[in-house]
């Protein structure tokens, strides 16, 4: 893949290989949470696929689901402000097989944060219609109107945010172990979300942030199977 | 009965993807008669569209017209 056209789109590369490598960067201990957080994803994942559920139809309930509905409609916070939503844009904005997203923001009360932007996005998750992950992916500032914060305090907010207290529970748990499963790809994104800002600017482009012509600023696909076969291709093993 | 330990999270995934293929898959969104004035939002801040703003209360109405479309609910 070449650096300056994955810099320029945005797209992180897929595949296997690519996940091994990103991977490889972790330490041992790094992948075995990892690991650990893969199994919390499957066993969130499984219990709601036993009773005929899955994470949309749990997030959804017996609503209709409509194209920019928030579900829930008041979205999900949890104690520390934490919180997040679902929703689907037109289907001409979604991407192939993608049924809808979460937005996962954290809070963040750093002073300069403006009073109602006491927000930032964490990352966006996409999901199958089974409600699979399928993609991570950044928003740019307008898109969610947030306190925005470099790729590093992103990162770090991501670690302190905690989902499961907020309500529908099983939703929030879910997506705790999903993120956490997903961590490397996530970091991933931030990071090249920054760094195609800094590469479209040195091109040109001005005023980035609020340029209604870009939402997505950065994403990754990914999918449960490849993340643990590259786990286990790296030798980690379940404790 | 004593559940079968799993030693490698590689052996879950054929029974993962056989509980998925059971469930039914979820509908599709519904189209929103607002989408078409929410896309033109998005190219033109002035208009009055905000597909996923803040769902305040005190600002119902202003919610669907501002310009950040996946910003949390407040």
């Amino acid at each position: 893949m070449n650096q300056s056209t994955s810099l320029l789109s945005g797209h992180a590369p897929g595949g296997r290989r690519f996940v091994v490598d990103l991977l490889r960067e972790l330490t041992v201990q790094e992948r075995s949470d990892l690991y650990a957080a893969g199994l919390r994803a499957l066993d969130a994942t499984q219990s709601l696929l036993k009773k005929g559920k899955t994470v949309i139809s749990e997030i959804i309930g017996p609503s209709a689901y409509v194209e920019w509905e928030h579900y829930p409609k008041r979205d999900a916070k949890s104690r520390d402000g934490a919180l997040f939503y679902y929703h689907a844009h037109a289907a001409t904005q979604r991407m192939a097989g993608e049924h809808g997203h979460f937005h996962v923001f954290a809070a963040n009360d750093r002073a300069a944060c403006p009073s109602d932007q006491r927000y930032t996005h964490i990352a966006g998750l996409s999901v199958d219609d089974r409600g699979m992950p399928l993609r991570v992916f950044t928003t740019n500032q307008w898109v969610t109107a947030e306190c925005w914060e470099d790729a590093d305090r992103v990162c770090a907010l991501a670690r302190q945010t905690e989902l499961k207290h907020a309500r529908p529970h099983k939703v929030g748990q879910w997506l705790d172990a999903v993120l956490a499963f997903f961590r490397p790809q996530i970091d991933h994104v931030v990071h090249l979300r920054d760094a195609r800002i800094k590469a479209l600017e040195q091109r040109g482009r001005a005023h980035l942030l609020e340029d209604r012509r870009t939402h997505i600023l950065s994403q990754c696909r990914i999918d449960f199977s490849t993340q643990i076969l590259a786990l286990e291709e790296l030798g980690v093993q379940a404790p | 009965m004593a559940k079968t330990r799993i030693i490698k999270l590689s052996q879950a995934l054929p029974a993962l993807a056989l509980a998925a293929a059971v469930v039914a898959p979820m509908p599709q969104a519904l189209s929103s008669l607002s989408a078409t004035g929410i896309a033109q939002a998005a190219g033109n801040p002035c208009a009055p569209s905000n597909p996923c703003a803040p769902s305040k209360k005190m600002d119902k109405k202003m919610n669907k017209k501002s310009s950040n479309p996946c910003a949390p609910s407040k």
